[in-house]
């Protein structure tokens, strides 16, 4: 009667052990060979040949195309430079450099990776077409209500992540510090 | 008292496996990937211009705005292709 109620307990106890661990782990995008910096993560491995377990089972899960390690790499940011989570309802300013690439993309999505309708139909910015000041450096405002300069709309969402594509950019696997990849910062302003 | 503690090891070992081995059959088990999205999109052999995203409607998940993509799915089996440009 024991071994039975004791076999019981852990096979019950050891499947949700197991599926709590992966499913935490696959809807947390956890997967190794990160790159960080500042607000703004990258996992230049996740479009070689070299992807981990982990992170082939998450975009396995969401269905999305990742970017090839000779296209570009993909930063993520959820967070603004002191852990603030984005929202849409506040405006978060984007501005610094950018590290080296012939052509970057700027995209906002909500957190399951769709775009977010607005009345101005714009998604993101590119490096064609961003404003630059006289010095060439730029500033995004991400705000629900229009801004002057490059205005990135919310639509007033709650939370939504910002995704900066290089493309054709020598940062990658071997890249490991902002020194060599300078990432634009990112800080919060007034919320409505 | 031994006896619990034992169990409750036995437990947490096997959690892990069970934890590894449904990480490493995800992407076998998965029926919404990227590739099951293309397929009834795409014809073999041919290539195919993805429309773009919108708000309401995309093919897949972070796809990125400012490109146009096509796809092209071959098929080896019946030889080697080659791709000629029109």
């Amino acid at each position: 009667m024991r071994l039975l109620f004791g076999s019981c307990f852990a096979l019950i106890l050891a499947a949700a052990i197991g599926l709590g661990a992966t499913w935490l782990t696959i809807t947390r995008g956890v997967a190794f060979g990160s790159l960080t910096i500042g607000a703004w993560t990258a996992w230049p491995k996740s479009g070689s040949v070299d992807i981990d377990p982990y992170a082939r089972a998450t975009i396995a899960r969401t269905g999305e195309l990742p970017l090839g390690t000779g296209d570009g790499v993909a930063f993520y940011a959820r967070t603004d430079d002191a852990g603030n989570n984005f929202d849409g309802r506040c405006t978060f300013i984007i501005s610094g450099a950018t590290p080296a690439a012939r052509y970057w993309t700027l995209t906002l999505y909500d957190p399951d990776g769709r775009l977010v309708a607005n009345t101005i139909d714009r998604h993101g910015f590119t490096s064609a077409e961003i404003l630059r000041d006289i010095e060439g450096r730029f500033t995004i405002a991400v705000a629900p209500r229009a801004r002057p300069g490059n205005w990135l709309p919310t639509g007033g969402i709650e939370r939504y992540i910002l995704v900066w594509r290089f493309y054709d950019s020598p940062i990658g696997v071997a890249t490991r510090t902002a020194k060599e990849a300078p990432m634009p910062a990112i800080a919060r302003r007034a919320c409505s | 008292m031994i006896r619990p503690l034992l169990w409750l090891l036995g437990a947490i070992l096997l959690g892990g496996i069970v934890h590894l081995s449904t990480v490493l059959v995800m992407p076998r088990a998965a029926t919404q990937d990227a590739y099951a999205r293309l397929l009834p999109l795409t014809p073999v052999n041919a290539m195919a211009p993805l429309a773009a995203p919108t708000a309401e409607n995309a093919i897949m998940p972070l796809m990125d705005p400012a490109f146009a993509a096509a796809v092209c799915r071959y098929d080896l089996s019946g030889g080697a292709i080659s791709s000629t440009r029109r």
